[in-house]
């Protein structure tokens, strides 16, 4: 389940920490198990997870399960996290996620046909000051209209 | 820790610094609501029930994660206190269903109480209320997560107690479920204490389900008879029957956890198999008839069977009471016969395990280092090990010598899988290295032996702990060199300071040493009395595939056609009654009085929690009335508490065996035969519920490789009528059985 | 001496029988409130409690769901229940008796049940002529004199709900 390559990236936080401490690298490991197996972590990975760390598996679902940034379950190439706190809701951050829902013809939380995109609703990004707002990877698009949505989404690949 | 005064509502409290709050408040009978706070798990501090006033601090404090100091001012019950009780209890109840009509908690429900008391007559909420799906975590448990509060006892009894994390928290904020990754079910053989935990009726019984309001039992002190350690239980009655068994606190013996066996084997007492009438065989055809027909039937058939009294025998099975043991060899001994015996699975009684227990159970998380010989002993004593593992979280080294490599809910200094016929070797070398170290001259039947690198550690581990004791399971009873082990063993004890204790015979065959139902002067044992064709038995309890070693010899020689034999039974058998003459139904566990007598010899008497159905009568009392019909003097008892008096004023003399030890290693495939867990006797073995769990289904004869080879079989076929499983975990030259059903055909 | 005169002049003028005939004479033209039971009936009050049922909900699935507060509040010990999972995995009632020979008609059970089940109804003309077993009422019994009067009964905690 988890690849020597991956192993050896554990290995390198499992390092980091005393050695009767293992489990002290649990979210970083299911940060890479997850990077592997297309952003998204199955049962399966989380049990090998806890395997390799010599944790009860249900000890690791607790983690996974606590982070938004797990997934637990298939996520498209790019996610789109859309803010719809306070202030980007204040600028119509709403009307623009029916809109980019419409476009690409999803709920959020749920993948386009060709697994390019998926939309997950988050809370405040920080970035208050260019709302409405998303970020795309380590992306963000601030001061978002319809228009501009358009497109950026039609420049994903 | 010093002694400090602190005052709470007004009183002064003497106390001890650093504990915690709620402990005083407890033990000083002042009532603090709680939900997460159990005196034997951790402090989680969660569900913020516990919230007391403290003086000097700006905010209410919760009770059970607050250290008293001295000095300190608390008030539990002023309006600051009781405010945030109240709002706590408001929050709470925010997801809490109101379907406590059809909750089996209903009635004993923490919550329900503490909201009556806490909370407010109407809520406020107007919105929704959550729904958690549930999920299906065994035969034993039913969850309706809904109801859950995430007080967390659950989650914490796992990881802490039973020494398996099965249940957590998943998700977080309104999302959180407390649920098993992998919906595997739950595994523990202590899981029925979530049960107790649980606070609210999110876990409940699942036999139990919807049978009954907790409000209609009557509640009976008890006793289980299933292992060695008897642990005390309320069983709860409701119009003659056992419904359900709850754990009763008892420190010294199990604390306040009982293990699954103990819990759920009451389901086999309303089983259709149960023997309810008198039987006798006439012309080979079964009647049923009256008592005192039937009884008759057995006196005359004595009398015309037996002409030497040496010709009649007895035998039961280790779950008969105290009293039982006692009353049947006065019966034989006040006949003249001295053939008696318990030790049916004993496959040589001149060569098996004979050392006395010298540590108390609540000694035993007291250890700083244990050896564990010859048992896999989480299944097999489950509360036994469970101190142990207290020794072991609170630093207990634990080292194994096994045959096969077991699952242990705790860290393992050291596994050694060694095959049954090196074990004397083993523990030869061990006593030789602790001789050598000692600078003790060295016996000369040590001398073959080699110290190895292991026996050394071992042997250290022995030497340099100041608390070290050794445990002798089950798998050794049957060992080739069994005596010599058991020799050894007490040499090592002795030469190293070390306790004993000895965990290789089962349910309540102590009492039988009490009451010393062992063959006396002249007398045979189990196997000389089967091989020597006697006249006559009166079996006491005795399922013969299950309980026999030589359970093939032991049908053939008690379906003797010139053997009379008087079965007194609790469950209907059929080879029980191909072979018996007379069948008197006797009450199971539960249904009689008498008395345990657990591994550190500790006598707990009890009583009976409901009649036994129908016909069928306390065995004990079978055994006076066939007493007065053979009109044997001595039998006067109106109850058998009277009986258990006698039996306190008589002591007899340990049977002394010849310490003749040998440690050359005999060749050939060894085989060591064990009931499953929850096959160990005939109530278990009906209860429905624990044979549909995980352990209820361990049928397996484990060997690895190489022995599967030598026998000539191979996954998947059956050797000694057991699924075979090939596994390295097994030494070799080595078959491991654990077996859930009848047998035949056992060497 | 008067006073005998005087009683003499009332006895011989017949004065108390008239008096007596005089209530007679009103009586006879006034509304009588004696009733021809069993051809009239007294009105009944919404909160007589009578012969016990047990209700349905409108889709036939009954009420009951064997929460046993019913048999534990009953001060007579009138009420046994017996209960089980049904195979749709719901707490349901074995049995359900209500000895009507014990019973002393509190109406506590109405009071205790949480889902309405258990209700006191109008009826009290239920003789049991035939034989003294049809007064222990078991759960088919009290269903379908629940099904018979369910009008009757809504109607009358309709008309009780105004001043509950």
């Amino acid at each position: 389940m988890i690849s020597t390559t991956a192993k050896k990236q554990i290995d390198n936080w499992i390092a980091k920490y005393p050695t009767d401490r293992k489990s002290s690298a649990v979210m970083e490991a299911l940060k890479i198990v997850q990077a592997e197996n297309e952003n998204s972590l199955t049962p399966e990975a989380i049990q090998a997870v806890a395997d390799y760390l010599d944790m009860p598996g249900i000890s690791v679902a607790e983690v996974a399960t606590f982070y938004e940034n797990y997934n637990h379950r298939p996520v498209g190439k790019h996610t789109i996290r859309f803010c719809h706190n306070i202030s980007c809701m204040l600028n119509g951050s709403d009307d623009l996620i029916a809109h980019l829902e419409k476009k690409l013809g999803v709920k959020t939380g749920e993948v386009t046909k060709d697994g390019l995109i998926n939309v997950k609703k988050v809370e405040c990004l920080g970035a208050c000051v260019g709302a409405p707002m998303f970020q795309i990877g380590d992306q963000y698009y601030e001061n978002l209209t319809a228009d501009k949505i358009d497109e950026i989404v039609d420049g994903l690949k | 820790m010093a002694d400090i005064e602190i005052e709470i509502d007004g009183n002064i409290i003497n106390a001890k610094a650093g504990e915690m709050l709620i402990a005083v408040t407890d033990r000083e009978g002042i009532s603090v609501p709680r939900f997460c706070y159990h005196k034997k798990l951790s402090i989680a501090a969660n569900c913020r029930m516990c919230l007391v006033d403290v003086e000097g601090a700006p905010k209410p404090q919760p009770a059970c994660s607050t250290p008293i100091s001295d000095g300190m001012k608390i008030h539990t019950q002023n309006d600051k206190a009781k405010a945030s009780q109240k709002a706590v209890m408001e929050f709470l109840l925010i997801n809490h269903p109101l379907d406590c009509p059809i909750c089996d908690q209903g009635g004993e429900c923490e919550l329900q109480d503490v909201a009556m008391d806490h909370g407010s007559d109407v809520s406020r909420f107007t919105e929704g209320k959550r729904i958690v799906a549930d999920s299906d975590i065994g035969a034993l448990i039913q969850t309706d997560m809904t109801r859950c509060i995430h007080c967390t006892r659950c989650v914490r009894f796992g990881a802490e107690v039973a020494g398996i994390m099965e249940m957590g928290g998943t998700g977080r904020g309104e999302d959180m479920k407390i649920e098993p990754f992998l919906a595997e079910g739950i595994q523990s053989e202590l899981s029925g204490n979530m049960i107790d935990v649980c606070p609210v009726g999110a876990l409940t019984s699942k036999p139990f389900r919807y049978e009954l309001r907790s409000w209609q039992m009557n509640a009976v002190s008890n006793v289980a008879r299933h292992d060695l350690v008897g642990s005390n239980i309320y069983t709860q009655t409701y119009k003659g029957r056992v419904k359900r068994i709850v754990a009763k606190d008892n420190e010294s013996v199990n604390e306040t956890w009982i293990s699954d066996r103990d819990r759920f084997s009451y389901e086999g007492l309303s089983h259709e198999n149960r023997l309810l009438v008198p039987k006798i065989k006439v012309e080979g055809a079964w009647q049923e008839v009256e008592w005192n027909v039937a009884l008759d039937f057995a006196v005359r058939g004595l009398e015309k069977n037996v002409r030497q009294a040496d010709q009649l025998g007895a035998l039961s099975s280790n779950t008969a009471t105290l009293e039982e043991f006692y009353l049947l060899q006065k019966i034989l001994r006040g006949t003249g016969s001295e053939n008696i015996d318990h030790r049916l699975n004993v496959k040589d009684i001149d060569n098996t395990i004979s050392l006395e227990s010298n540590i108390k159970l609540a000694g035993l998380e007291g250890v700083d280092h244990a050896l564990v010989i010859g048992s896999n002993l989480r299944l097999e004593q489950p509360m036994i090990n469970h101190r142990l593992r207290k020794a072991s979280l609170s630093g207990a080294s634990i080292d194994v010598i096994n045959a096969m490599a077991f699952d242990f809910n705790y860290r393992i200094n050291s596994e050694n899988i060694i095959a049954p016929n090196q074990t004397a070797l083993t523990l030869a070398s061990i006593l030789k290295s602790v001789l050598k170290s000692a600078h003790t001259e060295v016996p000369e039947y040590l001398g073959n032996a080699e110290v190895t690198e292991i026996a050394t550690q071992l042997a250290n581990q022995l030497t340099d702990s100041d608390n070290s004791v050794i445990i002798l399971g089950e798998h050794v009873i049957n060992n080739p060199q069994a005596l010599s082990i058991s020799n050894l063993i007490s040499e090592i004890a002795q030469k190293t300071n070390s306790t004993i204790l000895n965990v290789s015979a089962t349910a309540n065959s102590m009492a039988a040493g009490l009451a010393h139902f062992v063959p006396g002067k002249g007398g045979l044992d189990v196997n000389a009395m089967l091989a020597a064709n006697l006249n006559a038995y009166i079996l006491l309890d005795i399922y013969p595939q299950y309980d026999f070693h030589h359970s093939v010899q032991a049908i053939e020689a008690l379906s003797n056609d010139d053997t009379f034999v008087i079965s007194l039974n609790s469950f209907k058998d059929d080879v029980v009654s191909e072979y018996s003459d007379v069948l008197l139904p006797i009450a199971s566990f539960y249904e009689t009085s008498g008395s345990h007598v657990n591994v550190e010899g500790k006598v707990q008497s009890f009583t009976a929690a409901v009649n036994a159905p129908s016909d069928a009568k306390p065995a004990w009392k079978v055994l006076k009335v066939l007493a007065d019909l053979l009109e044997l003097p001595g039998f006067h008892y109106a109850d058998s508490m009277q009986v258990t008096s006698e039996i306190m004023h008589k002591s007899y003399k340990q049977h002394v065996h010849d310490e003749n030890i040998d440690i050359t290693v005999k060749r050939g495939v060894n085989v060591i035969w064990q009931k499953s867990p929850y096959a160990v006797d005939v109530l278990s073995r009906h209860a429905v519920s624990l044979q549909d769990t995980k352990i209820g289904q361990i049928n397996s004869a484990s060997m690895n490789k190489a022995t599967a080879k030598k026998l000539e079989i191979t996954q998947g076929d059956n050797y000694l009528g057991v699924p075979v499983s090939i596994s390295e975990s097994v030494a070799n030259s080595c078959v491991f059985v654990n077996a859930n059903h009848a047998i035949r055909g056992q060497s | 001496m008067i006073s005998s005169i005087k009683k003499l002049v009332k006895d011989f003028s017949l004065g108390e029988l008239r008096a007596g005939m005089k209530i007679t004479a009103k009586e006879l033209v006034n509304k009588k409130i004696t009733v021809q039971y069993p051809e009239e009936k007294t009105p009944i009050s919404p909160r007589f409690r009578g012969l016990h049922a047990l209700r349905r909900y409108p889709n036939g699935e009954e009420r009951c769901i064997a929460c046993k507060l019913c048999e534990a509040v009953c001060p007579a010990n009138a009420i046994t229940i017996e209960s089980e999972m049904r195979d749709d995995g719901t707490r349901r009632t074995t049995q359900y008796d209500i000895d009507l020979f014990k019973c002393i008609f509190c109406g506590f059970c109405e009071e205790a049940c949480p889902v309405d089940a258990i209700v006191e109804t109008q009826i009290f003309e239920y003789a049991f002529v035939d034989s003294r077993e049809g007064s222990i009422m078991d759960k088919a019994h009290l269903l379908e004199v629940g099904d018979k009067n369910e009008k009757m009964i809504n109607q009358t905690k309709l008309e009780d709900s105004k001043y509950t």
